[in-house]
């Protein structure tokens, strides 16, 4: 009886401080509904009460999600559940006292049959503030070449609401089930933008813009379930919009920063010239994607599918990428005590191209004037910047990996493995990325008082995704120009076209081992040591080697010295070790 | 070559008492400290023989080394009590205190802190 008094009553609390941090770690589970042959037609519990708060400082990271600009809030909740004659329900209700701070959620089952449910949240989200009070410098060289910043709302606290309802039904004729299910989350409130006017300065301005972002999705499909066949096919319609008026800024006249001649148009798009234009401006989505699953068990062993098509559209601009793709697996049981694993997975991703008609400005005075930046440099650059932007994204890849199963003793399971991909990009620079990988993992149980867990894994990788040519310029000029004409000297494009090294995040070789074992010398102790490694590197650059190190060890208790106290602790420390090339430019121009 | 380290620890105690029939007693603590730093950024701003021309900063500065370095600790503490009163009312009193202290900014200071009482009662039925 007092059990099952403190799980109502730990669970009341727990609900009623859901949007704390420490929520995760209050001591009692929420409430399970009742076991049927006992089921009494309704049951529940009903909680009133307060809040206060009192704060200091930024709230924007020790209460990112929480409400806590409130003095004091009166908070409620209710919990409703019962059954009675096939017909299920379990209801939840909680209101934190602010709009901010409320989760419902409502279920019926009628003789398993129909199903249904409907739940919503809502939570905020607090952003910050850039203040951008450090981009400022100054120069002497007079005119305006310098860096300054204008905030146009410095006073604004951002915050974001997040909202999301969603509603479901099941619909089970005997072998087969319909389910329909629809999502709304919504997203509002406001967040800091950015935008930056070049040439005559480096001018960054922030604008506050305000969310008004809703995303919905519907769900619809059908499901099979025969004895050992099972499939299931889902549609699935989504589109996102942002109905939030952008802010406009009207750019600064793009002149000469030292001698604030009107020659510089030709290297810009657009100045204050086009008046306002408009900042931070979110596309239209929509996306809808059909899934078939199937699956046949025979006995122990079985074949499992799943094949995706996928189709997301930026509605505004006409330009979509594609998805389809395919995996499988088999399982086959070898004997009581081994078995075989295969996967295979295959996929691609196909993004339009997109033509980019730059608009090329010629410039009212100077050397340069009545040409584009094109003209005035015809040796340096081709007739146009006009270009096809081909996709990086797109790629082709294809997995392999097959897995044996093993139980050498009483308790203990050992699984080998070896895992093949490979990447085929159609456009980028590193057309093709190759992946091996063999790992060994295995669990046991010794003497039913120690548990262990671990796990080795060797990746081998060849052509790893990387930046072709993306630092270290050759030294072209290493003394300043004389005089203040910007044609007397090293253009920037020269220097970037002469850069040699080849930078990455990716590894050519990597090595994760993980162990865990647990103690429980008693029904009233256990302890848990765990360990996690990872190295990897990349000595396969030119001009460098890339490696990052990893290592996390940790412990964990559970002491139970009676029925009247429990205490559970833990430790986990992690380093991390990132060593790569790091090139920053000398140039000044 | 240079590198950019970073550490994390993290600790957590719970404990959870009845020291009678009716009172459920509980306390919780999560604590956190991690630190990021530049390291090996062998950039001597007196390799310059002169300042960059046009610039009334130096191009590298000694801030540089350290300007993405980051060190934080955060605690958060959460106690309370739950008392059956009679059969179906409980009584509840929770208290929460967290802390983010930014002990090295990056853009700007987010150190800040929150103490919130709550008290409420539970009917069951």
């Amino acid at each position: 009886m007092r059990s099952r008094i403190t799980s109502v009553v730990a669970a009341a609390v727990a609900m009623l401080v859901l949007a704390q941090p420490l929520a995760a770690q209050t001591p009692a589970p929420a409430p399970a509904p009742p076991a049927r042959a006992a089921a009494p037609a309704w049951e529940g519990t009903f909680s009133l009460g307060g809040s206060g708060f009192s704060t200091d400082g930024y709230q924007g990271r020790v209460a990112e999600y929480n409400v806590t600009d409130q003095d004091a809030l009166a908070s409620i909740k209710a919990l409703l559940w019962g059954e009675k004659d096939g017909f299920r329900y379990d209801i939840t209700a909680v209101n934190g006292g602010d709009s901010r701070d409320q989760n419902y959620a409502a279920s019926v089952d009628i003789k398993r049959i129909l199903k249904a449910h409907v739940t919503y949240r809502s939570l905020p989200h607090r952003l910050d503030h850039d203040t951008l009070d450090y981009v400022d410098g100054g120069s002497g060289l007079g005119g305006t070449f310098i860096v300054r910043h204008d905030d146009t709302d410095p006073a604004a606290q951002y915050e974001m609401k997040y909202g999301d309802l969603e509603a479901g039904v099941d619909l089970t004729l005997k072998n087969l089930t319909f389910f329909l299910g629809h999502e709304r989350q919504t997203r509002g409130g406001s967040h800091q933008v950015m935008t930056v006017s070049h040439c005559a300065n480096c001018h960054t301005v922030a604008f506050t813009k305000k969310y008004e972002e809703v995303t919905r999705t519907l769900t619809a499909g059908a499901r099979l379930s025969l004895s050992a066949f099972t499939a299931e096919y889902t549609f699935t319609d989504r589109d996102y919009e942002d109905s939030g008026a952008n802010p406009l800024n009207q750019f600064d006249n793009a002149v000469q920063p030292a001698t604030l001649q009107d020659i510089f148009l030709n290297r810009v798009q657009y100045d204050d010239a086009n008046g306002l234009l408009p900042v931070s401006s979110d596309p239209a989505i929509r996306k809808y994607s059909n899934t078939l699953r199937a699956r046949l068990a025979v006995k122990d062993a079985s074949l499992s599918g799943i094949f995706t098509q996928a189709h997301t559209e930026n509605v505004d601009q006409d330009l979509a990428y594609d998805y389809t793709g395919g995996s499988t697996r088999l399982f086959v049981p070898i004997g009581k005590k081994m078995s075989v694993k295969a996967d295979f997975r295959r996929y691609s991703l196909e993004n339009d191209s997109v033509f980019v008609d730059v608009v090329e400005q010629t410039a009212p005075a100077g050397l340069s004037a009545g040409l584009t930046y094109p003209q005035a440099f015809p040796t340096a650059f081709p007739a146009t910047f006009d270009f096809v932007r081909d996709s990086s994204m797109n790629r082709t890849p294809t997995e392999f990996g097959v897995e044996l199963g093993i139980q050498p003793a009483k308790r203990t399971f050992l699984r080998f493995g070896y895992g093949f991909q490979a990447i085929e990009r159609e456009f980028y620079e590193v057309e093709k990325t190759t992946t091996n990988t063999l790992y060994f993992a295995g669990r046991s149980t010794i003497n039913k008082q120690v548990n262990t867990r671990f796990r080795v894994q060797f990746e081998d990788i060849k052509d790893p995704y990387l930046h072709r040519q993306a630092a270290i310029p050759a030294v072209l000029q290493p003394t300043p120009s004389a005089g203040l004409s910007p044609l007397t000297g090293l253009q920037y494009y020269t220097m970037y076209q002469s850069r040699q090294a080849d930078l990455t995040s990716f590894p050519t070789q990597s090595l994760f081992v993980e162990g865990l074992v647990t103690v429980t010398p008693n029904d009233r102790l256990a302890i848990t040591g765990h360990y996690r490694f990872r190295d990897s590197e990349n000595n396969a650059l030119n001009f460098s080697d890339w490696g990052r190190t990893s290592s996390s060890p940790g412990v964990d208790i559970w002491f139970a010295a009676d029925d009247k106290w429990a205490l559970t602790a833990g430790y986990v420390y992690q380093k991390e070790q990132l060593e790569t090339l790091f090139s920053t430019l000398a140039f000044s121009g | 070559m240079a590198g950019y380290d970073n550490t994390s620890s993290s600790a957590w105690m719970g404990i959870q008492a009845y020291p009678t029939p009716r009172a459920e007693v509980f306390a919780n603590l999560a604590w956190n400290r991690a630190t990021a730093t530049i390291t090996d950024f062998a950039y001597d701003g007196g390799e310059y023989t002169a300042q960059m021309v046009g610039l009334d900063y130096s191009l590298h500065s000694a801030s540089m080394a350290g300007f993405s370095n980051l060190e934080f600790t955060r605690i958060g503490l959460n106690g309370g009590m739950n008392f059956r009163v009679s059969d179906p009312l409980i009584v509840n009193v929770t208290v929460d205190y967290s802390k983010y202290d930014d002990k090295e900014p990056y853009l700007f200071s987010v150190t800040g802190s929150y103490v919130r009482f709550f008290g409420g009662v539970t009917w069951v039925f």
